[in-house]
């Protein structure tokens, strides 16, 4: 066993940090109730470009430039630049690849939690789960789980494997199939 | 460039394996103990070849 320090600052430190991660749940429940009652899925959190995609060309333009909007002045100037021209310029210490990886990981998290929301509806739906049901079975979990994997492995640039990357992932859809 | 490795993978299929073992009623066409075994060798299958490709290498 090591040593800790057990003190007033690390009191408030784990305080802090559980009172913004409850908070910031709830205010996800929030945003994800107003933005299914104005009829966004998690398929408008696709780029038109992509297959699987609900979203137009406006709508996903007003997604990325709201999002963006939510960054500070100089990142939004930044994202705006090509990154030669960009260079190693930073904003609150943050590289212009950060930032864009921040207005990624935003949509994700919309998408994420919009298609949470759809898992438990279908599962509602088809009496698998109960009406008052808010999470996932485990079913749907070890599915997603497994569709992740495919097209991570698929999207990858230097997998490696021995076997054939078509029938690993062959293999693992089949086994998804399987499920519930 | 995306960043995925043999690692990531297992991690994955890890928490699928884990979590068919960890729900007595999960549903599955197979039981689920023969479909987290198959999970297992695939995560075998990745990591191994990918010890025995390095090794090789070195």
């Amino acid at each position: 066993m090591t040593h800790v320090t057990i003190n007033t600052e690390i009191e408030t430190t784990v305080r802090d940090w559980a009172a913004t991660t409850v908070k910031t749940d709830i205010a996800r429940i929030k945003r994800t109730d107003i933005l299914r009652g104005a009829g966004w899925t998690s398929a408008h959190c696709i780029s038109p470009k992509s297959d699987g995609s609900a979203a137009s060309d406006e709508s996903w333009a007003f997604l990325k430039a709201t999002i963006n909007s939510g960054f500070p002045k100089q990142a939004q100037a930044m994202m705006e630049m090509s990154a030669k021209v960009c260079g190693d310029k930073t904003v609150n210490g943050q590289t212009r690849a950060y930032w864009m990886r921040q207005a990624n990981a935003v949509i994700g998290d919309i998408k994420k939690q919009l298609k949470h929301r759809e898992d438990i509806d279908a599962e509602i739906a088809s009496g698998k789960s109960g009406a008052d049901t808010r999470t996932v079975s485990a079913e749907t979990k070890v599915r997603e789980l497994l569709n992740d994997a495919i097209k991570r492995i698929q999207k990858a640039d230097e997998f490696e494997c021995s076997i054939d990357l078509d029938d690993l992932t062959t293999g693992l859809a089949n086994l998804a199939k399987t499920i519930g | 460039m995306t960043k995925f490795t043999d690692i990531h993978a297992a991690e994955l299929l890890g928490q699928a394996r884990n979590m068919i073992l960890s729900d007595a009623d999960f549903d599955c066409a197979v039981s689920p103990a023969i479909l987290a075994k198959q999970i297992e060798a695939l995560i075998e299958t990745i990591i191994s070849t990918n010890k025995e490709d390095n090794h090789a290498t070195r």
